[in-house]
Parts: structure tokens; sequence; C-alpha cells
């Protein structure tokens, strides 16, 4: 009994100095990245040489698998971009749905001989489709091989310098592409570029755009729209001030072909994105190449979130054990100085912090139950709860703050006073459940499926 | 020790409501200040703006009017409506006029040199003042990336003396801004061929030639061929100079280059300088360059001759000369083209 008291006393201020150590992290973060934000936004507000008739051309890959539900709007919307000179270069990977039928009707799409030029190995590309009406399409029908593989397959296609990789449950703005070809068009170094993805649900589309923002109406979405106001306002652009960004979301993200094809494409893994992003930072630091992966604020890209809690759950402990496979892959950059910022801030960040950040509050919540059990409840052990609740709020908070000086999509007071009440919720429920989903996630993680993650969607409109 | 960890826990507790509240506060405080300085600043914009719009053909009478203005709000809305008439070429001359009797541009210019933003940059870029090259001259050497990119910018657009076009172009080949913008900033400059040939023999390195031998593309005249001759021996430089002295020479549509082309291409061993040749060479308008263009097709890499047929087709549509057409069909990869 006395050894369980010492044991929940010791987990507790262990708790308490990971809450310091945590908080004190996210704190500089936060500062970061409101000094980072600040410039974007000036860099967006002032640019100069958006009139220039200078840009790069630009191919569009879109990886599917069984989206039909969604895929017609997508593709629509990917042909309606305002930019001067790119192709759109859709994947079927062996889906079992009506995808295919679907955009060879729509589409008025006929079969051609490709002379593709395979620089990645593939699984066996069926056949691939032009379209009468729309010249800048290329429909490429594959046997099933996983994400990354139909992203490899459209590569091999492609016929422009620069790739753009978007999830066929996307809907990326009209400009979206000129922003986020803008580093590339200022900086020799530049290899890859994310854009800022935001969640579409609850809002009003047309013909393929975002007409209205509006707050989703269920709990679940909103709670994804404060996870995603975190992820993109205060983690990557912290991040990216660095030249640390370890992850460009496979929902928007453009890179440089050569740079891609150099280190062997997309890796058949979990989470081929953030892996990607590694594989790249291993390889330009190891040889000592100058280069640059950054992230365009400004270049938006509205994706449908799953409303269950099936679908959240499938999709995080996918999301987390693609975090664990990339770390574990490149597990020899943590904490080595010859990878600077990403090996010694970055990926211990990712480690510590997002990886076993689930366990060890799982372990925290178990001694919490377990001191209530046998009567040795303390007031401390509340008040570490309710510490690190205000922690994740602080920086939940921070995120809304940010958004609402900078782009103001939800610039309605009742909508921004919604989210710092989804906030504090979110503290005492939604995050008990992601942070049990992201333990579930190690185990059977080698059984882990490479394959596509499903999510149910929903027509946009 | 029990007590130790309640206060700092409590300690820390207190120390994140009170941070956490102040956020919730600046927030709904920046969402409504936002909101109701945009309020007055429309309201303020729409009595402004009407007063400017009838007098902007009388500059002396516009500022007699608009010297009343006194409140901040005010003259922001002065400022940006006039900045608006700048951009129209038949009152730009007028606004910039009365933009330097109300002494916006002196307070800019003061500002700006103080600390110089990218806002200034903007600003700068669009009322083409000329005193503010200076100012932009010296945002180029800007440690901050974004300034200096923006201020080469600038200045792409203004017309700048001999002596500061020199500096401009050297400090601008000199920066890792990428090739094809530098090449874009330098198009916008209008150099005169005779100038930008200077520039060549100046700068001895390969990647700043070849960028002006991209800016040199489209300039050289048929006429030209004394200035187009000084580019004859660029035709022994590395690869990229190769390239891009082919672009140049086809761009001027002179077909007397044709001869040089022709030998280039006889003993280039680099197989992507033949296929910019095959692609480029119908810009020459050359009497001979169909029988070149055959020869090609025998070419050992592939781009060379889907580039020389892709041209022969364009080229001769109806052409009686069959030659090629029986050696596109021997090739089972140019048969689908």
């Amino acid at each position: 009994m006395i050894l369980l008291e010492k044991f929940i006393y010791y987990y507790s201020l262990f708790i308490l100095a990971y809450s310091i150590i945590v908080t004190i992290l996210y704190l500089v973060l936060i500062v970061v990245s409101w000094r980072r934000l600040r410039e974007f936004v000036g860099i967006i507000k002032t640019n100069i040489t958006g009139v220039s008739h200078y840009t790069k051309p630009i191919s569009i890959v879109v990886p599917a698998y069984n989206e039909e539900e969604i895929i017609i709007d997508s593709v629509k919307s990917f042909l309606q971009l305002d930019y001067p000179e790119y192709e759109v270069i859709v994947v079927n990977d062996g889906s079992t749905d009506q995808t295919l039928t679907k955009l060879i009707d729509f589409f008025d799409l006929y079969p051609i001989e490709l002379n593709s030029d395979t620089k990645i190995q593939t699984a066996h590309l069926k056949q691939a489709y032009k379209s009468h009406t729309y010249s800048d399409l290329i429909l490429l029908d594959k046997e099933n091989g996983g994400k990354a593989d139909a992203l490899n397959a459209g590569i091999n296609t492609s016929v422009y310098p620069l790739f753009c990789a978007i999830d066929a449950d996307c809907i990326i703005e009209k400009d979206a592409l000129l922003r986020i070809v803008s580093p590339f068009l200022k900086h020799d170094e530049t290899i890859a570029v994310g854009g800022m993805v935001r969640i579409a649900n609850g809002s009003e589309i047309k013909d393929g755009q975002i007409i209205n923002t509006k707050m989703p109406k269920k709990m679940i979405e909103r709670f994804q729209v404060i996870e995603y106001f975190r992820a993109f306002l205060t983690s990557r652009v912290g991040w990216q001030r660095y030249n640390a960004l370890m992850i460009i979301s496979g929902a928007f993200g453009l890179f440089k072909k050569s740079a891609v094809i150099e280190v062997g494409g997309f890796e058949k893994t979990i989470g081929e994105d953030m892996e990607l992003i590694l594989r790249l930072h291993e390889k330009f630091r190891q040889s000592g190449e100058a280069y640059h992966i950054d992230f365009a604020s400004d270049a938006v890209c509205w994706t449908q979130a799953p409303d269950s809690y099936n679908g959240l759950e499938s999709q995080r402990i996918r999301w987390h054990r693609g975090l664990l496979d990339s770390l574990n892959r490149h597990k020899k950059m943590i904490a080595n100085p010859k990878y600077g910022v990403i090996g010694l801030a970055s990926m211990p960040y990712f480690f510590l912090v997002e990886l076993l950040g689930p366990v060890i509050e799982t372990i925290g919540y178990i001694v919490m139950g377990l001191a209530i059990y046998l009567d040795l409840f303390s007031s401390a052990v509340i008040f570490i709860f309710l510490l690190t609740c205000l922690m994740g709020i602080l920086f939940s908070y921070s995120a809304i703050l940010f958004e609402e000086i900078s782009y103001k999509r939800y610039g309605d007071l009742k909508d921004i006073l919604l989210l710092f009440c989804v906030s504090v919720l979110e503290q005492f429920y939604y995050r008990q459940l992601t942070v049990w989903w992201r333990v579930k996630a190690f185990f059977n993680y080698s059984k882990g499926s490479k394959k596509w993650g499903t999510i149910e969607r929903k027509n946009f409109e | 020790m029990e007590n130790l960890l309640v206060y700092v826990a409590l300690a820390g507790i207190v120390g994140l409501i009170l941070i956490n509240l102040t956020i919730v506060f600046s927030t709904v405080a920046i969402n409504q200040l936002d909101h109701y300085n945009d309020k007055v600043y429309q309201k303020t914009y729409r009595q402004i703006e009407p007063i400017i719009a009838a007098s902007i053909d009388n500059p002396i009478q516009l500022v007699r009017k608009l010297e009343l203005v006194k409140t901040r709000v005010e003259k922001k809305a002065v400022f940006d409506s006039l900045m608006n008439y700048v951009q129209d070429s038949t009152t730009s001359k007028n606004s910039v006029n009365v933009l330097e009797k109300l002494g916006f541009i002196d307070s800019l210019i003061s500002e700006a040199s103080k600390k110089l933003s990218l806002r200034h940059i903007q600003l700068f870029s669009q009322l083409r003042y000329n005193k503010v090259v200076p100012l932009l001259m010296k945002g180029t050497e800007s440690e901050n990336f974004e300034i200096s990119y923006n201020s080469f910018y600038a200045l792409s657009l203004f017309t700048m003396s001999q002596k500061e076009l020199s500096i401009y172009v050297s400090a601008l080949l000199k920066t890792s801004i990428i090739r094809d913008r530098k090449v874009d900033m330098l198009n916008h400059l209008h150099i005169d061929v005779k100038k930008l040939l200077y520039f060549l023999a100046e700068f001895t390195m390969d990647e700043q030639k070849v960028i002006l031998l991209l800016v040199l593309k489209n300039r050289l005249k048929k006429q030209d061929v004394i200035l187009a001759n000084q580019l004859l021996p660029y035709l022994d430089g590395g690869k990229e100079i190769r390239i891009a002295t082919i672009q140049v020479l086809t761009s001027s549509g002179n077909e007397n280059y044709f001869s040089h082309l022709k030998e280039l291409y006889e003993k280039e061993s680099d197989w992507q300088v033949r296929a910019v040749l095959s692609k480029n060479l119908p810009d020459l308008h050359a009497s001979e360059e169909q029988n070149l263009l055959i020869e090609m097709l025998n070419d050992e890499n592939w781009w060379v001759r889907h580039n020389a047929i892709t041209t022969l087709k364009k080229r001769y549509p109806d052409s009686k000369n069959n030659k090629f057409i029986e050696l596109v069909n021997e090739d089972e990869s140019l048969k689908n083209l």
C-alpha cells in the first residue's frame, strides 16, 4: 500500500514536471508562431509580385479510392482554379465503387496510350484516359496499391516540374495554387510547401467553391475545427520559422518533383506525408545542400472532417501509427546534432509530446482513478489534472486569437465565443477520447494498414 | 513536500487562468474594435471619396479642400482614396501631386528611412516616385529576404539612371532569388540590347550570363546583326549558356545564324542542347531548316526526334516531301505522335 502511495505521489510529481516542460515548449512555440504569423500576414497583405505574369506550371495529383460521392465535385473544383498553366491527374487506385465510371461519364473521357516515364515503381497501370472537354485532365486507372503508390503513379505521368498532392475529399480555394507556389517563385532552395487545411463541414459550398464559412453543427466537428487551428496556426507556423516542419499535410502540399524523385517518391507506409518530409530533411541535411520546406498559411484547402466517432477513431489511430512509424524509420535523426533544428528540437518534441504524450496522460488517468479507489486522493492530483487541462486550453485559445488577428474566417463574435467554449469542453471529454484512440494506435501497430484510410464521404453540397 | 506540490500546481493554475482570460478578452476586444474601426472608416471613406472624385482633375483645389482633414481616420481615408487614383494612369500624376502637397509622401519616406517595411515597399512600387530609389536600393541589402526580394521587385518597376541600373543588375545577379524571377525583373526594366551585351561581357559567372542571355531573348531584332554576332562565341560556352544562346539567336529570326547552329548540332554531344535546338530552330525561319530537322529524326535521343517531328508536322503540314514520314514510320516510339 505504501509502495502504491509512493508511486501515485511520484507519478503526480512526474506529471507536474512534464506539464511544466510542455507548457514552456508550448509558450515558446506560441511566441514564435505569433511573430511568424504577423510576418506572414504582412507579406500577404503587401504582395507586390502577385500581379506578375510569372508562375511555374504545376501538375495536380489527386489519388482517389472509393470516392464516388465527392469525386466529381472535387475534380470540377480543381479544374476551375485561377492558375495560368496546370494539369490535373486523377489516379483511381483500384476503387471498388463507381469512382472510375462516374469520372469517365461526367468528364467525357476516352482511353489513350501513355508513354509515362517510370521514375518510381508502382502497381500496374491499367489504362490512362483524357477528356474531350477538359484538355488538361488525365485519369489514370491502376491496380490498388495504396495512397503513396497512387501519388507515385501521378508523379510518373506528370509533365511539370512541380506537383501538388491533393486529397480527393478536398476543395481548394480558387487562388490557392497562386499562393502556395509563391515560395517556389522566390527561393531557389524551396523543395516543398504545405498549405493550410480547414474544415469544410458546416460551410456553404456551391459549384466546388466555399461560399460562406460557417461553424459546423455537430460538436465532434467543432472540436476538429479547434484542432486544425492549433495544428496549423500555432504549430506549423512556428516550426516553419526554423525550417523544421516535420509534416506537410497529405491533403494539400506542393513539391519540387526532382527532389521527391531523388529520394524515391512516396514510401508505402501509414503516414506517407510525414515520412516523405523526414526523408527530404534527412537527404538534404546529409548532403549539406541548402533547402527550404515552407508553409503557406494563406493557401487554403477545405477538407471534409469525419462527423462520426467511428470515422474519427480510425483516422486518429491511422495518424498516430503514421507518426510512430515515421519516427521509428528515422530514429537515428532524433537528438542528432547532424540534423540541426529538425533533429534537436522538432523530432524530440514530436516524440515526447505528440507520440508519448497520450501514453503519459493515460497512465495519469489510471493513477488518478486508482487514487480515488484507494482513497489516496489528494488535492495535488486534482490540481495537476486541472493544470494540464488549462495548458491545453491555452494552446487552443492562442490558436483562436491567431485566427482572429490573421485570417478572420470566423469573424462573427458568436462563432468566436462558441470556439472558446468548445475549447474548454474539449478538455473534459474529447481530449480523453483522442488520447485513448492514440494509445490504441500502439496496439497491433505492426498490423496497421498501409493502404487507404476510409472515412464515410458525403456529397459536398 | 506535498504542500510544495500543491503550491506549484496552484500557482500554475492561477497563472494559466489569467493568461487564458487575457486571451479571451483580447480576442473579443480585437474583434469588436476591428468591426467598429471598419465601420467608422467605411463611413469616413464614403464621405471623402466623392470630394476627391470631384476635384481630382484640379489638384490645387483638391489640396485646399483636403487640408481641412484632421483626424487619423480621415487622413487614412484620404490616403487610401488617392492611392486608388494612383493606379489609374489618367489620374496618377494628379494623385501623386496631391499626396506630395499634403505631406503624405514625405512622411512615408521619413518613416521608411527609419525602418523600411513591406508596406512601404508596396506603396512605393505603386507611387513610382523616383526619390525613393535610394531607399529601395538600401532595402535590397536587407538581411530580411522578403524586404530584399520586394525591394528588388519594386525597383524593377522604376526608371533608373544608368549608374543605378548597373548597381541594381549587379546586386540582383548576386542574390539567391530564383533565376526565372530575376529574368522577370530584368524584363520589366527594358534595358537596351547594347547595355545587356555590355553586362554580358562584364559578368563572369555562367549563371549570371544565362540570366542575361534569357533577358536578351526576343529583344534582338533581325537587323541587329552586328550586335547578335557578339553572341556567337557563347555557342562554345557551358551547357546552360549554349542553350540560352540558341534561344536568343533563334528568337532573332535571322537565318544567317543557321549555319552556326547547324555546325553546333553536328558537334554537340549533350542531348539537351540538341533538343532545345530541334525545338527552337523554326523561329529562325531558315530556308534550309527542313533538311536539318529531317537529319534530327535520326538522332540517338528520343526528345530530339520528338521535337523534330513535332516541328516538322507543324511547319510543313502539307509537305510533299514524305521522307520524314517514312523515317517516322520506321521509329516505333514516334509513330503515335
